[in-house]
């Protein structure tokens, strides 16, 4: 075999090589789909507005907050200095609640975990509390029950009520409190 | 004393439940509710407020219930029965079930007790076989000759 073909053979296996090195290394550096859907937000917004209807067309929620992250793959949003607003739907009419909190978090259709200076007033007259506040609350939005382990705060007509560990049903609007509650009256 | 009815009330318990449709609220586990120098110590306690957030009805189940109030004259008045109902509107305690008055050193017993509050006015009877259907009370001159003082 000449000296010019075994070079061109050699030169060959050289280019196929280098070739496949770079396809190698290409792939080392590049993640796949799934690694993106699970660490790169699918979205982020600033001044975010939504608002979410129901089946039949009924707003149940409106929801605002300066900054937002969405994440598909966990269906997770993150948020900070939310306004929410929930719609609750009565025989008698509409009772709109307005939440705020320093942060939050929710999956979406399925819960709801709010962080830091969390308010909840009524947007309606003659509401059974007039202001509730803690430092943190979990809203299952499948049970429609919210959780605050920490201290709370309830203020309603000539009534004022504290203690911590409370469960509320939103359904059933029952809610129990199981940490030193204190309730006091002003006849 | 005159003053605890315009007083705020508070209630301290183990554990607090309100239903918040029915304007309901139990508390229960040592419970303490207090209004100026009243107090009702008791298992459980139901309140109920009208629509206006007034307190409508203070019912407290124990074993048994105690009651105790500072009256105008100085002398403390203390109970104790199964269950208490006050209702404010109606200025009307109602103590149920072997119900027994101290005050002083007098003392009534009966099934049911009332005691109106505005008229410092108490009426018992007994509707049941204990104490073959009669209301028991003891009076202490003493407590009278000082009153007269």
């Amino acid at each position: 075999m000449s000296v010019t073909s075994r070079s061109l053979i050699l030169s060959f296996i050289l280019i196929g090589c280098a070739f496949i090195l770079y396809r190698i290394s290409s792939n080392i550096d590049k993640p796949s789909n799934n690694d993106i859907l699970n660490e790169y937000p699918t979205f982020t917004a600033v001044n975010f507005d939504a608002d979410s209807f129901d089946k039949e067309g009924l707003l149940t929620y409106s929801f605002k907050a300066d900054d937002v992250i969405y994440y598909k793959k966990q269906d997770l949003l993150n948020f900070s200095n939310p306004l929410g607003i929930y719609y609750d739907h009565q025989k008698t009419g509409v009772e709109p609640w307005q939440i705020t909190a320093n942060d939050g978090s929710m999956i979406l259709n399925k819960e709801v975990e709010l962080d830091g200076n969390v308010v909840v007033v009524p947007l309606f007259t003659d509401a059974p509390i007039t202001e509730f506040t803690t430092g943190f609350m979990h809203f299952d939005m499948i049970k429609n029950v919210i959780t605050a382990p920490g201290k709370v705060n309830i203020k309603g007509t000539n009534f004022t009520n504290t203690g911590s560990n409370l469960v509320g049903n939103l359904t059933t609007k029952e809610c129990t409190i199981s940490g030193d509650p204190h309730a006091h009256y002003i006849p | 004393l005159e003053s605890d009815y315009s007083k705020p009330v508070n209630v301290l318990s183990v554990e607090q439940f309100a239903d918040l449709k029915a304007n309901k609220v139990i508390f229960s586990g040592n419970v303490v509710a207090t209004q100026g120098t009243m107090k009702i110590t008791a298992d459980k306690v139901e309140i109920t407020r009208d629509d206006e957030g007034k307190l409508k009805m203070v019912t407290a189940y124990g074993s048994p219930t105690t009651f105790e109030q500072m009256m105008e004259n100085g002398k403390p008045i203390h109970s104790r029965s199964a269950t208490i109902n006050y209702e404010p509107n109606k200025n009307l305690i109602v103590l149920t079930g072997k119900a027994t008055v101290w005050q002083g050193e007098s003392r009534m017993v009966g099934e049911r007790i009332e005691y109106n509050v505005k008229t410092q006015t108490m009426r018992a009877n007994n509707k049941t076989k204990s104490q073959g259907g009669r209301v028991s009370s003891t009076f202490i001159p003493s407590d009278f000759q000082q009153q007269k003082k």
